[in-house]
């Protein structure tokens, strides 16, 4: 039983939907169905294209934006800390690594030494 | 079917047209900043050669003292061995061992003198016309050395091994006192360095201080601060100064560096250098006020 029977056979219902039933010509199921079909058909097809469509411009969007210097360039090293350092201490780093090279450059901690060499090498006196 | 082809050569087509403005940005967003990364890369890569080479200098360095080592072991048993056994063959030996002896010390000697020269070149705080002089130096010795080292491959007898003792002796006092020198200009130089880019960094926070909002007894305090740090620069660079004026005094007179005169110039240096490090805990506070 379709819908419309079952609607059909409910009188009380049928009265008061009766206006929207005037001038309602019911097509043959053989003559609706086809066109049905190809809009159903063509929706599917456009909503796939709309998705793969979204789905390529964010692929394209996350590759383009995509920084174009290496992870370990100085240069984004340096672009990456500073807004964090900056915001802290400016000068933080900056002293720190002095710090390194200052104990690099103690004169106790000498890493040339005079080569350990006997300057008499001789066969006769 | 057909109408699916169609959607799909128009989903093709927008990503086209999407995609090359997207690229286009993506190029010129990064032009700007091409010139600097190339800059910074170039010399970074300048300094991590120079690295590169002393660290390769160094290993050939420690493997020359080792092989040094070793054949002058061989010496000196086989000069016992002569002198206790008086043969030929031990004559012989005596000979060999000796010429090698005398070739793996003139072999470590030029290594050191090229890590001497490599290591002074790349320290940015020696002064320039001290660096060229010790430079200089290091050159004509290295290529006296050299010399000295072909000699010793040429040598083959006993009277030729003595003439070849004889002018390493003729070069001992000038090459002791080239390296005393290159070594004491090294020690000078890298505090220095240390010094140069403190004064640096003084000036930034200086400049930053002026430009930052603050209230004015922070301004007052910070005023103080930087007379203070300034003071204690000036002195330590004119205590710098006077270390630099001594040894270059001392490099007008022939053959002068020896190893005591080193000694007295790290005594120098020692008190500077915790002087520096006063000066920089100053600039660790600056950098917080």
């Amino acid at each position: 039983m379709t819908d419309l029977d079952s609607v059909l056979t409910n009188q009380t219902q049928f009265s008061l939907e009766e206006p929207y039933y005037q001038g309602v010509t019911q097509p043959a199921d053989d003559e609706v169905q086809p066109p049905k079909k190809s809009n159903s058909k063509k929706m599917l097809v456009v909503l796939a294209s709309i998705l793969v469509l979204l789905l390529l411009l964010l692929l394209l969007a996350v590759v383009s934006r995509r920084p174009v210097v290496t992870p370990n360039s100085p240069f984004q090293q340096g672009t990456l800390e500073t807004p964090t350092s900056v915001q802290a201490n400016p000068f933080a780093e900056r002293i720190k690594r002095l710090e390194t090279e200052l104990e690099e450059a103690d004169p106790l901690r000498q890493t040339l030494l005079f080569p350990p060499i006997d300057m008499d090498i001789r066969l006769d006196p | 079917m057909y109408s699916y082809r169609i959607n799909l050569l128009l989903v093709l087509l927008v990503c086209l047209f999407v995609s090359l403005p997207l690229r286009a940005g993506a190029q010129s967003t990064a032009s700007p900043s091409s010139v600097p990364v190339d800059l910074t890369v170039s010399s970074t890569l300048r300094k991590d050669q120079a690295t590169e080479s002393i660290s390769q200098l160094r290993e050939l360095y420690k493997s020359q003292v080792e092989v040094y080592r070793s054949s002058a072991q061989q010496y000196s048993i086989a000069k016992e061995q002569y002198a206790n056994l008086q043969t030929l063959a031990a004559l012989e030996e005596a000979v060999r061992a000796t010429r090698e002896a005398l070739l793996n010390r003139s072999r470590l000697l030029v290594t050191y003198f090229q890590l001497l020269r490599i290591t002074i070149t790349d320290v940015p705080g020696i002064e320039l016309t001290q660096k060229q002089q010790v430079l200089s130096r290091l050159d004509s010795m290295e290529s006296r050395l050299v010399q000295h080292q072909d000699a010793i491959l040429n040598t083959e007898t006993r009277a030729g091994i003595g003439d070849r003792a004889n002018e390493f002796a003729a070069l001992e006092k000038e090459m002791e006192s080239t390296i005393y020198q290159a070594l004491a200009i090294l020690s000078v130089g890298k505090v220095q360095t240390v010094y140069d880019q403190a004064m640096i960094i003084r000036q930034d926070i200086e400049t930053y201080h002026q430009t930052a909002t603050a209230s004015s007894l922070i301004q007052a305090e910070r005023a103080r601060a930087h007379t203070e740090t300034k003071r204690n620069f000036a002195e330590l660079q004119t205590e710098l100064g006077s270390v630099l004026t001594r040894l270059a005094e001392q490099a007008e007179k022939v053959n002068s560096f020896n190893k005591s005169s080193y000694e007295r110039t790290l005594e120098d240096l020692e008190s500077n250098h915790i002087r520096l490090t006063q000066v920089i805990s100053y600039l660790s506070e600056l950098a917080r006020l």
